[in-house]
């Protein structure tokens, strides 16, 4: 080892990140850790994360703050007393609701809260073991009801490790009643805890630690089990818990061909020599493309960019007896002679996406690198050399996690077959008014309840592009919002004869800065029904039930971000007015020039107490 | 055995998790002088130890190892007398 000069502490928050990369020691955390709070940019969103715990957590904290500088959140980690955590959360003016989480970390270990349960295991009747079962999943149930009554955080749960040794020998796997099977069962429990709401995610200690077992010799000595290999793994769940509720998800999957859905070339292997079938190597190329499958049914859309003859490449999709993904899974493709970046921003706008909803799949180091430069926000995933690392390659990928799987997500993949079909029936109709006639539009506006506001706050962390002022809410946020006196939280779901398209647009009015006025806080269109003026009728009803609620004058802004240009002139375009002395948006009276409903929605539904201001208007 | 790449990456460990300038870490540094060096950041800092070069202290060491003078000499006693290069560990597993 050549004798190096003392490595300088970086001074800036990327460059301390990049430096805890190229070596992630612990120290390397703990000194970044530190710095960060100096000198993170003030720009960057801030998220407060309580940990409350029964051991010795640290140093979580400062693997917390350095992933979460990776991912570009300015992270304050406070973490609670050794065993307050039930009176800090059911205590309304204790450390933990002062200090506002943004998120809240359970960490509790077993062993320290049912030492008998744990340790003397086999000192217990069954009455008595099922007991301090029931009790540790209640307290902890106890502990999330009571963070949820007063705040809006996201809740992250740790579950249990398993006991490291078997109290019963052999018979530990066989017995139902044994300690494993028991912590195995309270694991469960504490899903159900977590499944029953939008923002309780299960932090899956119990695979951590199979993995990487806890240090025993610090568990002993400090009560501090977390080794290095822990702390990697908890602080990347905690990255992606927070990546997944600030909806910083990719939604499309660019798969390569040659070399990656199957082995060999098709243009010079042809149908019968490509390597795609039940044994190796060809096996490790249906694994992959399995695992694409899986992705595509939890809402990912799937994409193809390859340099090819498409017809070879639609020869292998229809014809070859292994092929497990199908045409129709495919919403996007580009099977040609283009360089692929260029491929790649046809295919993000084919599909109303940016380019950092891409992730972008292929084998070959040089297109990789090309992708890479050319387009920094793609995700470029080049595949391992291994065949045996190629599933995990895919379903490794941390990058598509939602908050919550609503049915949308279920069936986006269809919603965008209909969205092709439309496109198809658009070239074919002479005018654009006769297109959308011949779609049979129909529309429903609605007010929020409990089964929309998980959609509609999914719109408010996804949607981009034709988004007036890009709020983000939670679903506990509109729920609380939705209280609110002055305030109306409205959705629009529309159907046309290719199918749902399902809940695609959000507006939401709150009291404005004058009495009379009511300000249009939210106001964002799914890009997938862009362009057929679902936009005009969300907003006719905005204003409607804006009367009905009494204002006389509707408010509205425009916050410009990097992606929301195409809305910058969208109040003045429709009927909106600057006011004397008023720079930040545009108002429009109501009553008398409300805006109208396109005539060629077939049907159009309002809600209900909006019914007579929509037959005057 | 401790070379002088060895030292100075100790040097380095310690300044990172106890946060002071390595030029002044001498055999003269230990809990009783050092602000950060307390219960929980000498936990971190055996851990680091360990971690960068792959030994791993007992239980007994771990309440011993209180400066810098101590530490290098029960780290130089685990580390192979070879020609500088890195130390595998030593047969114990290392998290």
């Amino acid at each position: 080892m050549p004798a190096q000069v003392n490595v300088a502490i970086p001074g800036d928050a990327e460059s301390l990140v990049a430096w805890v990369v190229d070596k992630p020691t612990l120290s390397r955390y703990l000194a970044a850790a530190r710095r960060l709070r100096m000198v993170t940019p003030p720009d960057w969103p801030r998220i407060r994360v309580a940990v409350l715990r029964n051991f010795t957590v640290e140093p979580l904290d400062a693997y917390a703050s350095v992933k979460g500088a990776a991912a570009g959140f300015a992270v304050d980690v406070r973490i609670g007393g050794y065993d307050t955590s039930m009176r800090d959360s059911l205590t309304a003016g204790s450390w933990l609701f002062e200090y506002q989480p943004d998120v809240v970390v359970i960490a509790l270990s077993l062993e320290n809260l049912a030492p008998t349960l744990f340790n003397r295991y086999l000192t217990l009747s069954r009455s008595q073991a099922s007991e301090a079962a029931e009790q540790t999943v209640s307290s902890i149930r106890r502990i999330v009801a009571a963070i949820n009554e007063r705040t809006t955080a996201t809740i992250a749960i740790h579950n249990f490790a398993l006991p490291r040794n078997a109290p019963e020998g052999l018979a530990e796997a066989t017995s139902m009643t044994s300690l494993t099977s028991r912590v195995r069962a309270l694991n469960q429990e504490l899903g159900a805890i977590a499944s029953g709401m939008g923002n309780v995610f299960i932090v899956d200690f119990e695979r951590i630690a199979e993995r990487s077992p806890i240090d025993a010799r610090n568990w002993l000595a400090a009560r501090a089990p977390f080794t290095p290999a822990i702390l990697e793994q908890l602080s990347d769940v905690y990255a992606r818990i927070l990546k997944a509720r600030a909806g910083r998800s990719r939604k499309v999957l660019v798969l390569d061909c040659d070399g990656t859905l199957w082995g060999g070339v098709i243009g010079e292997d042809h149908i019968g020599g490509i390597r795609l079938g039940d044994s190796y190597p060809g096996i490790a190329y249906v694994g992959l493309q399995e695992a694409a499958l899986n992705l595509s049914k939890r809402g990912v859309l799937l994409a193809l960019c390859s340099a090819n003859n498409e017809a070879d490449v639609d020869e292998v999709f229809d014809h070859h007896p292994s092929m497990v993904l199908r045409k129709s899974d495919i919403s996007a493709k580009r099977v040609n002679w283009t360089n692929k970046a260029t491929n790649l921003r046809a295919i993000a706008s084919d599909l109303n996406v940016g380019l950092d909803s891409l992730v972008f799949v292929d084998d070959d180091p040089h297109q990789c690198e090309m992708v890479r430069s050319l387009l920094p926000m793609v995700l470029v995933v080049q595949l391992p050399a291994e065949l045996s690392e190629l599933r995990a390659a895919i379903e490794s990928l941390d990058c598509f996690d939602a908050v919550g799987v609503t049915d949308e997500d279920r069936r986006r993949v269809e919603l965008y077959r209909n969205e092709q079909a439309r496109q198809a029936a658009q070239e074919s109709a002479s005018t654009l008014d006769e297109y959308y006639r011949s779609l049979g539009m129909t529309a429903e506006v609605r007010r929020i309840d409990h089964i929309s506001a998980t959609r509609i706050a999914q719109l408010t962390q996804k949607t981009n592009q034709f988004n007036l002022t890009t709020r983000r809410y939670t679903t506990e946020e509109l729920t609380q919002l939705a209280r609110q006196p002055g305030v109306e939280i409205l959705s629009i779901r529309v159907s046309d004869r290719f199918g749902d398209a399902g809940l695609v647009g959000v507006a939401i009015v709150v009291r404005g800065a004058d009495a009379g006025e009511a300000e249009i806080d939210t106001f964002l269109l799914s890009c997938r029904v862009l362009g057929r003026g679902v936009e005009d009728v969300l907003l006719h009803a905005t204003a409607i039930q804006a009367e009905a609620l009494g204002y006389r004058r509707l408010h509205g802004t425009y916050a410009a971000t990097a992606r929301n240009q195409a809305v910058s002139t969208f109040y003045p375009d429709h009927g909106f007015s600057r006011q004397p002395g008023d720079d930040s948006g545009w108002s429009l009276m109501l009553g008398d020039s409300d805006p109208s409903v396109p005539a060629w929605f077939a049907s159009v539904e309002l809600p209900t107490n909006a019914q007579a201001g929509a037959a005057a208007g | 055995m401790m070379g002088d790449a060895e030292e100075l990456s100790l040097k380095q460990i310690l300044a990172e998790v106890f946060e002071l300038d390595p030029s002044t870490i001498d055999n003269t540094t230990s809990i009783e002088n050092v602000e950060l060096w307390d219960s929980l950041q000498h936990f971190s800092m055996i851990v680091s130890v360990e971690q960068e070069f792959g030994v791993r202290f007992s239980e007994d060491e771990m309440g011993e190892l209180v400066s810098y003078e101590r530490l290098r000499s029960a780290l130089a006693a685990k580390l192979k007398p070879t020609n500088g290069s890195p130390a595998k560990p030593d047969g114990q597993r290392v998290s």
